[in-house]
This record gives C-alpha cells, structure tokens and sequence, in this order.
C-alpha cells in the first residue's frame, strides 16, 4: 500500500497543535507559535548522547545504595536488588516482581530498543516499518514506569521519620537511577518518530530534509 | 504519571507492613479515585479537537 507523508506533500505539522503549514512557511506555528520542522534537527544525535548518558548512569543506580535504614537494632544498606530481595523474603512475590520488573527489565530493554531503533535509522535494516512503529510506541509507553522506584524512596523517606526508633534516608543510587530513567526518556523523546516511517531513511537523507527545511 | 505514582504508593505501604500494623486511611481510596478520574480525563480528551474549537471561534 502506498502513502503519502506530510514531507511528499510538501508539508510539515506541529507536534504541540497538529496544525498543517507548508513547508517553505516560516518555523513558527500559525496557530500555536511552538517550533514546527518537518523532521526534528539533529534527532539522531540528540538520542544518542541522552541514551549513553542514561546507560552511564545506569551503573552506579544498581551498585551504589538507594536507601540507609537506621533503626535500634542496626544500620542496613539497600540497593534495589536487595530491596526486591527482602520484598521476596517479606513474601509479597508479587510486588517484588513489579520491583524488579520496573527497575531493572524495563531500563535494560529500553536502552536495546532505542539504541535499535537509531542502528535501523542509520544502517539499513530489513525491519519494516510497522514493527519500528511498534516498538518506539513501546519505549514510550514503558519508559516512565521505570520511576516506581524513585516514588517508592520518595513516600519511604517522608513517611518513615521516627528519630531513634527508625529513620530512612535516600542513598545516592536514587539519584543516579532517577538520572538514568529521565535521560533515557529524553533519549525516546528526541528520537523523531517520522524518521521511522522515511523510506530511503539514511543519515544523508535526514540531514537533508534538515536543511531543505531549513533553507526555504 | 500520576498512576505510576499510585503504584510506587502500593509497593511502599507494602514494604511498610512488614514494619508495622498498617490500615489505609480514606485519603488512599480518594487518591486512587482522582488518578482514575485523571486517567479517563486523559483517555476522552481530544486535543485536536480543543485547538479546531479554539480557532474556529476567532
């Protein structure tokens, strides 16, 4: 089946409003005033350096502690496998998996879906366009989930302030994660999913859209 | 992400519990409904809709 993107049609939409303008119309939106290109610029490299970021700061969130217990009988250290594992070992299985799932399955697949996503842009790849569709929905949609332990840290240590019978405070880990996830939902953002559907959608070709719409 | 923080809520009255006798008070119910309504609200809202109604108006 054959279709017809804005760019063919010599058009470019706003991604705030959804209005149509031409391409040759100046980058303001004529009805909303936020920044219209046709393809976003630089959104190749853009998601790079927000993924590489957020994978960096991936590591430190799983070694370094997100949460210091101090209580009467003694001082722990959490790290967020050891906080699924006590949830284990606490018998709720179920939270525990949603823990585990949130904090380490989505990050990970994030990260290899995205940097998929930018290998297929930049390489020819015999991925069709559907399934590149499918799985940049996917990152989107899974990528904030990953903050449920970042809200967790957050209530424990508003709620848990009971001075020497127990005190919770955040550990550093807690921040690097909530660096990891932000960065890489950057890194999703900024890939611009119109790319996606660009049939001869290599990095040439993108610059010059870039500059065909920049030039008129 | 509202909802997702209804979830860390969850997870953190869970790992409460194993500390201490814990009962949700009524402002818990009253969270999950506003995170449901907000949901909805999201879910039924067309911007398009909103941006063609504010220009035909002009």
């Amino acid at each position: 089946m054959q279709s017809l993107t804005a760019l063919q049609a010599g058009l470019k939409r706003c991604t705030s409003c959804s209005n149509m303008q031409k391409l040759t119309d100046n980058d303001d939106c004529a009805r909303c005033g936020a920044r219209v290109d046709s393809r976003r610029t630089n959104s190749i490299m853009r998601t790079w350096v927000f993924l590489f970021v957020g994978i960096v700061a991936y590591f430190p969130a799983n070694l370094l502690p997100i949460l210091y217990t101090e209580s009467f009988v003694g001082n722990t250290n959490d790290t967020i496998i050891s906080g699924v594992l006590s949830l284990i070992s606490a018998g709720s299985v179920a939270v525990a998996f949603i823990v585990f799932f949130a904090s380490i399955v989505i990050p990970v697949v994030k990260f290899i879906a995205i940097a998929g996503l930018v290998l297929s842009l930049q390489y020819s790849s015999n991925m069709s366009e559907h399934s590149k569709h499918r799985l940049h929905a996917l990152t989107e949609l899974i990528g904030r989930w990953s903050m449920i332990d970042v809200f967790v840290v957050a209530v424990l240590v508003a709620l848990i302030q009971l001075g020497a019978i127990i005190t919770v405070t955040p550990g550093m880990g807690i921040n690097a994660f909530a660096v990891s996830v932000i960065f890489t939902m950057l890194a999703a953002s900024s890939l611009d999913p119109r790319l996606l559907w660009d049939k001869d959608n290599t990095v040439d070709n993108v610059e010059s859209f870039d500059g065909a719409a920049e030039t008129h | 992400m509202a909802d997702i923080f209804v979830v860390g809520v969850v997870v953190s009255l869970v790992k409460i519990s194993s500390l201490a006798n814990l009962e949700v008070g009524v402002a818990f119910w009253a969270l999950l409904g506003l995170i449901g309504v907000s949901l909805f609200l999201d879910y039924v809202l067309c911007k398009d809709t909103i941006w063609d109604r504010l220009t035909c108006r002009v």
